[in-house]
């Protein structure tokens, strides 16, 4: 590369800052997106990795129960009669402190004598002072340095810890400093308490949240040996099986961030394939003079590929530096997702990888680099003598154009067939609608032709010759229109698709919340973090009974539970149905029957579980559950439809799940009112009736409603934030590309306001043609973005989730859209209009 | 052998052992500036609130089998020689320590709150095959997991038990291939060791412990080692010590002698060691005279000639390997030569604890050796 070739390329950028920004925008804010979400992913699975290593340490299988826990019995049996080791007892459970604006904590309960092969951080570093404190004075914690500073604790200090309807104040007997990084990290949201405290602390008093065993060659028994040891209700399986159930939960999740980052990306490369050709297309002439006084063609090749990769380079600088600071709020969003729906989180280290870095650099690079290659090659073509021609470009769209449009349709194919390929895989059914994209994009300059030639008349008849002109115009500088088209129509149909798919996707949760919610007033336990098993006497029912204005009540208990079979599942034991007219998606004995199906023993599938575990809709299916006295077939009923969780239910009768199950709990009680009664009042006071310590969440019926839509739409205001993202991309793409696409004109505007154009023709004559553009992405727009919702709704979130949708399209949010597609346009055209407007004819002319 | 995980989870407890056992056992570089810290704290504050043994008690069977938890330290001490009916010889420890972390008893309300902190140690040393397997256990005391009671006497830790009565204990413990399981029976009563039970250990008053044994065990059984299980009979030793503290901080460790001979008699030496190289005139022993009678032997009575060391290839410690007991009181110089050099305990305190042959021309017989305090510089 010649030394005074690039000088003279960059002299061009200083010359014409606001392109050289553009480019470095576009660049910036497509790694951006990429690195931010990239980053959020990373960070919340590696927080979740290190929140569930921290906890299971070292061990290879735990014993686990159902509803309470285990015996701790259970324990002392293995211990002192079967001689099982090595083995340690453990009790977790999520508790809130009065610090960090009542940050959550995970409090680890552990027996100091039986960790060490198991989670060596306890022994590592902690003194026999500290020992003696933790196991002779009761509710003493331990907790890592980072933590005590986040907390500002040292040792000796005191924290109040509540786990409702519990409340303690805990003493910190020291300050682990494991020098591991990633214990450390592990350690960021943990408390280590002795075991007699945490049962103490978490109310747990005889119960253990499990048995963590080391069964390797040195272990004094094997995994079936254990097995037999255990009593009918408990169960020997390996921890990675329930991190992984989890983790496959949150898959799904992180996959669709992913994709929509991707897409982010996509609208960049637009952008900076615009920005690239354009710089290129306005120094036809400096390559012109360049080319005659002896550059070769691969040296001005050259030229614009090293510009390109230096803007490149700065665009994906300053894209690293927005992106970690996307990442952290991402972050934030994305693992109270996790939390809302999962599993609580207690670390959430935004962790920066490398590979998140290099991802968006070679992204932002690559792709600005492969955005240039075609402008490049026009450079290499501008001969001395042929400047101040047209370019090839067109010449080269116009003889392409079969083969783009060929591959265009055979895209929209592929597309299709991966969407009707029958498989359950989320990331194929992304790609297909990135093909799709694709395919609708390399379509639309063949469309756009046929589109101009039969709308002139249109145009002439509203615009009159100014229309027709406006109309030839676009149709002859396809290959930069098409890009601008594109772009534009890509971000306003992903505001189509994802909205309509957020808004299907409410409006179907309403609906359900309607039918579903049939009792006036809930009275549920505080939610401490989903995969709490925590419940309250059956005394609760009878309670709320005694309020004069309650006419029945109906209670639920619910369960968390990882199986081998099922993975994450939730298991709801009811006393009746609160539904007051519940959706089926299918019944075995009709809808009227399926309760007094249940009464005899049979159970209801949610539609996530039954879609997740290929369960299907016709009669002879059954589950096996691990109830307390062992392995039982449950046949199905019927598959119900539920949007409260993902997670997949098993919905069983109340009298059924007793039988089979020791536990005497309740999760929660739906309290039917009389006809007069009025339900706010009511639940305000059985609230002040019940509720003075926390201990009960009482809520009415629009309340819980009100509630269930919030975390709905917590759960999407990171979709709603990268699609704002992506239209933003998009938004700076279609600008550059329409004002470069002006402002490459001004030959052509100088001869045509010699020729007479006035000053308010040349305006209108702009901004028509913008105004057309604007018009085409936005029709174009329409379908296409609601085609992806459809994908969206009927393969992507049933794959993901395995919930049915019914699609609800708002004409209000297309007509909003469509506007949005025109205004963008429109105000791109307006500077150029403007400024060409200013300009005097001669001035233009001046270089012929 | 004791397996390589790391069963030892604070290193913190070993100075507890250190103070029971004997000063400075097995600390390392790393653990100095805590070891003294912790020193001061067991020395100083942290032992009042504890019973000390200031004076001689009335000792009470079997009410002092059983635990005496208002003293900070004690233990349940076996060792023995076993023989099978081909000859082939073993020898054994099992050991219970008990260790009060804080001196407040503490209401059973939950099965987990306890003070007390319990570890046992088990070895068994294969003299024909020269090898030695040694495990370690530790437990908070609880009635689920460890403890010790008098009525009916028993002591736990986990699955390893001794229990049964004064004069009759059955043992039963087991590590992977290696089983203990033995049926001991009191021969001779027992014996107040030092001044009528009262055995002080330092000059500062209080630096002494409650100490008696039973120096004649006749044991019959069975040992699983490495996974092949032999039929054994032979003799076993119980020292039980409690106390509040020990040593001091001029006292290096002990080396302490339990030897059964053939005409049932029985003797008992411990020599302290100081730091400064000398002995403690504190040192002490007690002569069991076959019909029983007994006799207290101090530091005058006798002296012991250490004859030959070997030095571990596992620590690098040298210890003595073999001495010269001269017995004034019964005119005898006994030659102690260990079964096996190596009864070195791997557990997270350093010691050597090992059988011993006993030659003495007309006196023969078997016995064990305890050395403490070795390897410090």
């Amino acid at each position: 590369m010649n030394r005074a070739l690039l000088r003279s390329g960059l002299r061009y950028h200083r010359r014409h800052p606001l392109q050289a920004a553009l480019l470095v925008l576009g660049v910036a804010l497509g790694v951006a997106v990429v690195v931010g979400i990239d980053i959020a992913n990373v960070s919340a699975d590696r927080s979740f990795r290190s929140s569930t290593n921290s906890l299971t340490g070292a061990a290879t299988h735990q014993i686990i129960g159902n509803a309470q826990g285990i015996p701790d019995s259970v324990f002392f049996r293995l211990r002192s009669e079967e001689g099982v080791r090595p083995s340690a007892p453990v009790i977790e459970g999520i508790v809130q402190t009065d610090r960090e604006g009542g940050r959550t904590l995970r409090l680890l309960g552990i027996d100091p004598f039986s960790e060490a092969p198991f989670r060596s951080y306890v022994a590592e570093g902690v003194d026999f002072t500290v020992l003696q404190r933790l196991l002779t004075q009761p509710h003493t914690i331990l907790l890592s340095a980072d933590l005590a500073k986040d907390l500002q604790l040292n040792a000796g200090d005191t924290l109040a810890l509540t786990r409702p309807p519990l409340r303690f104040a805990a003493v910190v007997a020291g300050i682990l400093q494991p020098e591991e990084e990633f214990t450390r990290r592990s350690l960021g949201g943990m408390l280590v308490t002795d075991i007699a405290s945490a049962q103490e602390m978490l109310g747990m008093q005889g119960y253990l949240s499990r048995i963590d065993l080391l069964l390797d060659g040195a272990a004094t028994h094997d995994a079936p040996e254990i097995e037999a040891m255990l009593p009918a209700g408990l169960l020997l399986q390996r921890p990675e099986s329930r991190s992984s159930a989890i983790m496959s939960m949150t898959d799904a999740f992180s996959l669709n961030l992913t994709a929509l980052s991707l897409l982010a990306l996509i609208v960049g490369m637009f952008l900076i394939y615009d920005t690239v050709s354009f710089s290129v297309v306005r120094r036809r002439e400096q390559f012109g003079i360049l080319r005659a006084i002896g550059a070769s063609r691969k040296q001005i090749a050259a030229m614009v590929l090293t510009e390109t990769a230096v803007l490149a380079t700065v665009g994906s600088a300053a894209g690293l530096i927005l992106g970690i600071l996307l990442g952290y709020g991402a972050l934030n969003m994305v693992s109270q997702t996790i939390s809302d729906l999962y599993t609580t989180m207690t670390v959430t280290d935004v962790t920066v990888s490398a590979g998140s870095l290099a991802k968006g650099i070679f992204l932002g690079i690559g792709a600005s680099l492969l955005a240039a290659m075609a402008p490049a090659r026009e450079a290499m073509s501008s001969n001395p003598a042929g400047v101040m021609r047209r370019m090839g470009l067109e010449d080269r769209l116009q003889h392409i154009l079969p083969a783009l449009t060929m591959t265009g349709l055979g895209l929209l194919v592929l597309s299709s067939l991966l969407l009707l390929l029958p498989h359950k895989r989320v990331d194929l059914s992304f790609a297909s609608v990135l093909l799709f994209l694709l395919g609708v994009s390399l379509l639309i300059p063949a469309t756009l032709r046929i589109v101009m030639r039969r709308s002139l008349p249109l145009l002439r008849f509203l615009f009159g010759t100014i229309g027709a002109m406006a109309a030839r115009s676009i149709s002859r500088a396809l290959s930069r229109t098409t890009v601008a088209i594109a772009a534009l129509m890509i971000a306003v149909s992903v505001i189509v698709g994802v909205n309509t798919m957020i808004g299907s996707f409410r409006h179907t949760v309403v609906n359900w919340l309607s039918t579903t919610l049939g009792a006036d007033v809930f009275v549920t336990i505080p939610f401490t973090g989903a995969g709490q098993n925590e419940g309250t006497d059956v005394a609760l029912e009878q309670r709320i009974l005694s309020h004069p204005d309650v006419s029945r009540t109906a209670t639920a208990r619910t369960l968390s539970l990882i199986s081998d079979r099922y993975g994450m599942h939730q298991l709801v034991a009811v006393s009746d149905d609160i539904a007051s007219e519940r959706p089926y998606k299918w019944t075995r004995d009709g809808a009227e029957n399926t309760w007094e199906a249940l009464r005899n023993g049979a159970v209801l599938l949610s539609e996530p579980f039954a879609y997740r575990n290929g369960i299907p809709a016709e009669p002879g299916q059954s589950v096996s559950l691990h109830t307390d006295s062992g392995l039982r077939q449950f046949p199905v009923a019927g598959i119900y439809l539920d949007y409260s969780s993902d997670k997949g239910t098993v919905l069983i009768d109340d009298a059924v799940y007793r039988r089979y199950w020791s536990d005497r709990k309740i999760s929660s009680v739906a309290a039917f009112l009389h006809p007069s009664a009025n339900p706010d009042r009511v639940a305000e006071e059985l609230r002040a009736q019940l509720g003075t310590e926390g201990l009960f969440v009482v809520q009415s019926n629009r309340g819980l409603r009100d509630a269930a839509l919030d975390i709905f739409d917590r759960t999407f205001t990171i979709t709603i934030a990268l699609q704002l993202l992506a239209v933003i991309v998009a938004f700076t793409g279609v600008f550059s590309t329409l004002m470069a696409l002006q402002l490459e004109r001004s030959r052509e505007i100088g001869t045509l306001r010699a020729t007479g154009m006035s000053r308010s023709q040349m305006i209108r004559y702009i901004l028509t043609e913008t105004g057309v553009l604007g018009i085409w992405s936005g029709l174009l727009a329409l379908p296409v973005g609601l085609i992806m919702a459809l994908i969206l709704i009927f393969v992507i979130n049933l794959r993901s989730f395995g919930w049915t949708l019914q699609l609800h399209v708002q004409p209000v949010q297309l007509l909003e859209a469509f506007l949005v597609a025109v205004l963008a346009a429109l105000l791109a055209g307006l500077y150029p209009a403007i400024r060409y407007g200013r300009v005097k004819p001669s001035e233009a002319l001046r270089v012929e | 052998m004791l397996s390589n995980r790391n069963i030892f989870p604070f290193r913190g407890i070993v100075l507890i052992l250190i103070m029971a056992i004997g000063t400075g056992c097995a600390t390392n570089s790393e653990d100095d500036e805590s070891a003294s810290t912790a020193l001061a704290a067991l020395s100083g504050a942290d032992t009042t609130g504890y019973a000390r043994a200031h004076e001689p008690r009335s000792f009470a069977f079997p009410a002092d089998d059983g635990p005496h938890p208002e003293f900070k330290t004690e233990w349940w001490y076996w060792t023995g020689n076993l023989f099978t009916e081909e000859g082939r010889r073993f020898g054994y420890q099992f050991t219970v320590f008990r260790n009060a972390l804080a001196p407040d008893t503490v209401l059973q309300t939950n099965a987990w709150r306890s003070n007390q902190l319990y570890f046992a140690h088990m070895a068994i040393s294969d003299i024909q095959s020269e090898s030695f397997h040694a495990f370690e256990r530790f437990s908070r005391g609880s009635p689920a997991l460890a403890g010790a009671q008098a009525h009916p006497f028993r002591v736990w830790v986990e699955d390893w038990i001794a229990g049964g009565a004064s004069d009759s204990v059955r043992i039963v413990a087991a590590d992977g291939s290696s089983k203990l399981d033995l049926l001991l029976h009191a021969e001779k009563p027992a014996v107040l060791q030092g001044n009528d039970g009262l055995s002080r250990k330092s000059s500062a008053p209080g630096n002494a412990s409650y100490y008696y044994s039973r120096t004649r065990l006749g044991t019959t059984g069975q040992l699983i080692v490495d996974g092949k299980t032999f039929s054994v009979s032979g003799t076993s030793w119980l020292d039980r010590e409690w106390s509040t503290s020990v040593l001091a901080e001029y006292q290096e460790g002990w080396d302490w002698f339990a030897l059964q001979f053939d005409d049932e008699s029985e003797l008992m030496l411990y020599q302290l060691r100081l730091k400064d190289g000398t002995i403690d005139s504190l040192s002490s022993g007690m002569l069991v005279e076959p019909d029983g009678r007994t006799r207290t032997l101090h530091s005058s009575d006798f002296r012991i000639e250490p004859t030959g060391d070997w030095t571990s290839p596992e620590t690098g410690i040298r210890w003595p390997s073999g001495w010269l007991l001269h017995v004034h009181p019964w005119d005898v110089t006994l030659r102690v030569t260990p079964a096996q050099k190596n009864q070195e305990m791997p557990t997270s305190i350093r010691y050597w604890e090992g059988a011993v042959d006993v030659d003495g021309g007309s006196k023969n017989g078997v016995g064990y050796v305890e050395l403490t305090g070795y390897g410090t510089n």
